[in-house]
């Protein structure tokens, strides 16, 4: 299996099971994008304590790479600072 | 019509573009011009104000000389037989949903479709690996895809150039795409 196969797993993955997919009872901040020239679209809800992310969910259509990608960054802030 | 981009043409019964106002200013449209008054110059000149786009005219000309030399009706029956070809092999597909009616004399020379779970731009890059173009997208027509409960389609088109080999290639890029997402 080459490296560019085991980045299609994780990605296909992520695509198929988001990791926090969903959206937050009473979010924080709630943000929402599209990008006209491909169609994608992404609501991100986070919940903050004390300058932190406690919480965050996403949902979204869109190519695999950018629903994964989403999911990936959830993943990522969680439990990060504001700042950082 | 196979003419160059940035021209086309606008047919509208004589009597109601008699009836209507100029859109644009500019050279040609108008026949007098004075203080408090201003008269037009007759059709079709009153809507082709300032410099025309000559070359992609002269262009569209050739397109059309071209398409008339083969016959609009041989046109329309190889779109027909094509499309038929290609709608035959797309429908056997597990997992494949097509859009719009299935009796060739009643779409154009298009293929809506969605495969499985894959989103239309991963399909389009997936087959574009393959030398084979489609459209991906909304279309211009996103209450369409709201009402059609998707994110997107894609959509395959032949004309007269296509043949029934391109066609097989592009169903068989289709079974590569499936293969990739494990469908």
């Amino acid at each position: 299996m080459s490296s560019a196969d085991i980045y299609r797993e994780i990605i296909l993955d992520y695509y198929r099971n988001p990791r926090n997919y969903g959206k937050l009872t009473n979010p924080d901040i709630a943000q929402r994008d599209s990008n006209p020239l491909c169609g994608d679209e992404l609501e991100m809800h986070l919940s903050i304590k004390e300058s932190k992310v406690v919480d965050v969910k996403f949902t979204g259509k869109g190519c695999a790479i950018s629903q994964a990608s989403a999911s990936m960054l959830t993943e990522l802030i969680m439990g990060k600072t504001l700042k950082k | 019509m196979l003419g160059p981009t940035g021209v086309g043409v606008l047919w509208a019964r004589k009597e109601l573009l008699e009836g209507m106002v100029p859109f644009n200013g500019g050279g040609d449209m108008i026949r007098e011009v004075h203080k408090y008054e201003t008269s037009w110059n007759d059709l079709p000149y009153k809507f082709e104000a300032g410099t025309p786009n000559i070359a992609d005219v002269i262009g569209f000309a050739a397109a059309i000389d071209y398409l008339e030399r083969i016959g609009m009706d041989k046109v329309r029956e190889h779109e027909m037989e094509i499309t038929k070809y290609a709608l035959d092999k797309i429908s056997q597909i597990k997992g494949i949903k097509l859009y719009g009616p299935m009796d060739v004399a009643k779409r154009g020379g298009v293929i809506s479709f969605n495969l499985g779970d894959i989103h239309p731009h991963d399909l389009a890059t997936i087959i574009d690996e393959d030398g084979v173009a489609i459209r991906s997208g909304h279309h211009c027509a996103q209450v369409l895809m709201e009402r059609l409960d998707v994110s997107a389609t894609s959509r395959a088109s032949f004309y007269i150039y296509n043949t029934k080999d391109e066609v097989d290639v592009f169903i068989k890029s289709l079974y590569r795409a499936k293969e990739l997402f494990r469908l």
